[in-house]
């Protein structure tokens, strides 16, 4: 900027320093103000562009779970301890029936009471009585003995008690809200198993006389021992304290999640050696409190399974907290929930 | 301070304060409408999300409604009561409920509402959907009943979300049939 001086030389009037000073400051202002609204937009962009993707990534996640379980049928799977269990045994468990209990994953032994166990199988044995490759005392728990005759839940499955007036602490894992109110319920809630209509034949027919085939559609091939599930797999860590949110609204800074993926495995029961297939759902963006899944999620003293099935009314209750912006240091945490109706009858 | 360039026409350089005043102005102009395309976009992720709240609680009571009807149709007889006891005025669910994130436009107590229709008479039109009524709804070869209570072998049901969205009151319609069979 050329700067013109009051000079007896020339008769052309300059600016003086006042003037000079006030319009720097004037300019000062304006870009300063300038700057700041560019950030402020930057910031505002990139929270919504976080936003939306994180709420498409959540509605799409949902559709593909009702076109998934549109015409299959839930199943309960439970089972009964028909042997002692040592603490240290960590080759099998023998139980009545592993009937749809997916092929590997995690079961809670002696649910709600002190002896409380979550242990992992690698493998269900072919007789349909055994649990092998186990892992014992996980998320959270310590591997005990258990004696025969004790329930074991695969820990996906959340479903509500018989008993929903006053129950006692042991008779449920937790308690969300439903939409008469509150609903005491068992499990964690981070899976759901299902079969649905085949043709064993690779056809279309899928009715043998009156009744529907039921089975699944496993590394191609339609199979009546066939199975199918949805999980909840972690697979990456997200601390409250590194990003400074508190997700949960829970007050403090303090709680570690899981982030993965909504998954569905198929598998043949009773044959190991049949190929076990995975296919994602969607991106690995759902949020899980580590070691307390389906969990309080939103703060509002109530818990949050992934999935609460009731068989009775075969009512699916899907409630996802899908989280984005993680890249760019805004962590956006959005709850998407539907219902979905199985129109078949239950299984187990 | 450096000539930052030409302006003037005696031949001495810099800028006038006509010329910057000018040019911030210009750049304040270009910035202010970045900034309201943000906030329009902004406004148009918040409407988005509304419909997708909204759309996600009218198929979810849409499936509850099923799933109470299956159930009741173990007892035909006594379907319809059963369903109207459940969903109907003053039933153990009730015909409105709320949505979580969404506000009830002005003279809505809440969000969603629900509606029975028994009246084989009513026409798309009178219900403000495209449901193909009137329709013979209780199986005796006519559509002149206007209350099929008793009777029922289908039902039909609109969900409704009213609520008030970004700067007006948006309504979404849901009608789906039941079955007592």
């Amino acid at each position: 900027m050329r700067l013109h001086r009051f000079s007896a030389r020339s008769r052309r009037a300059g600016h003086t320093l006042l003037e000079l000073t006030f319009s720097i400051s004037i300019y000062s202002v304006i870009l300063l103000a300038t700057l700041t609204m560019l950030e402020r937009d930057t910031h505002l962009s990139k929270s919504v562009l976080s936003t939306a993707h994180v709420e498409q990534m959540a509605q799409e996640l949902i559709y593909r779970l009702k076109g998934e379980l549109a015409n299959a049928h839930g199943s309960n799977p439970a089972a009964i301890v028909t042997e002692e269990f040592d603490d240290n045994d960590t080759t099998q468990l023998r139980v009545d029936s592993t009937l749809g209990f997916p092929s590997s994953g995690t079961l809670i032994l002696a649910r709600g009471t002190a002896a409380e166990e979550r242990l992992t199988y690698s493998e269900l044995e072919d007789t349909e009585e055994y649990f092998v490759g186990l892992e014992r005392g996980l998320q959270c728990t310590t591997a005990t003995d258990h004696a025969d005759g004790v329930d074991l839940i695969w820990a996906g499955l959340a479903e509500p008690i018989g008993r929903q007036d006053n129950p006692q602490p042991d008779q449920y894992d937790g308690l969300t809200m439903g939409v008469l109110g509150p609903v005491y319920f068992r499990g964690d809630g981070s899976g759901f198993a299902y079969r649905k209509p085949i043709d064993p034949t690779g056809g279309n027919d899928l009715l043998q006389g009156d009744q529907l085939i039921w089975g699944s559609v496993v590394s191609g091939t339609a199979n009546e021992d066939g199975w199918s599930c949805l999980e909840y797999l972690p697979r990456y860590e997200f601390s409250e304290v590194t990003s400074g949110r508190d997700i949960n609204n829970d007050g403090d800074l303090l709680d570690l999640y899981d982030i993965g993926v909504i998954s569905r495995r198929r598998w043949v029961t009773g044959n190991a050696d049949w190929d076990i297939e995975h296919v994602s759902m969607g991106p690995a963006a759902v949020l899980q409190e580590r070691c307390n899944y389906g969990g309080d999620m939103d703060g509002d003293g109530f818990d949050d399974p992934l999935f609460l099935w009731d068989k009775d009314t075969r009512q699916l209750q899907i409630r996802l907290f899908v989280i984005g912006g993680i890249a760019t240091n805004n962590p956006i945490v959005r709850q998407v929930e539907s219902t979905i109706f199985l129109r078949n009858e239950v299984e187990l | 301070m450096k000539s930052l360039g030409k302006g003037n026409s005696d031949g001495k350089q810099g800028f006038t304060v006509l010329e910057m005043a000018l040019a911030t102005v210009t750049l304040m102009v270009g910035i202010m409408s970045i900034s309201a395309a943000t906030l329009r976009m902004h406004h148009l992720s918040r409407q988005n999300r509304e419909r997708t709240l909204a759309h996600n609680a009218v198929h979810a009571v849409a499936e509850r409604i099923n799933s109470a009807s299956a159930v009741a149709a173990l007892a035909p007889s006594s379907w319809t009561t059963t369903v109207m006891d459940a969903y109907g005025p003053g039933g153990t669910v009730g015909n409105t409920f709320d949505v979580l994130g969404l506000t009830a436009s002005e003279g809505h107590a809440q969000v969603g509402s629900i509606v029975i229709i028994t009246d084989e008479t009513k026409t798309d039109a009178e219900l403000g959907v495209i449901m193909g009524m009137p329709r013979d709804l209780n199986g005796d070869g006519d559509a002149n009943d206007t209350d099929v209570t008793g009777d029922a072998r289908m039902l039909g049901v609109i969900i409704t979300a009213d609520w008030r969205g970004e700067g007006s009151a948006v309504t979404l319609n849901h009608p789906l049939y039941i079955m007592g069979y």
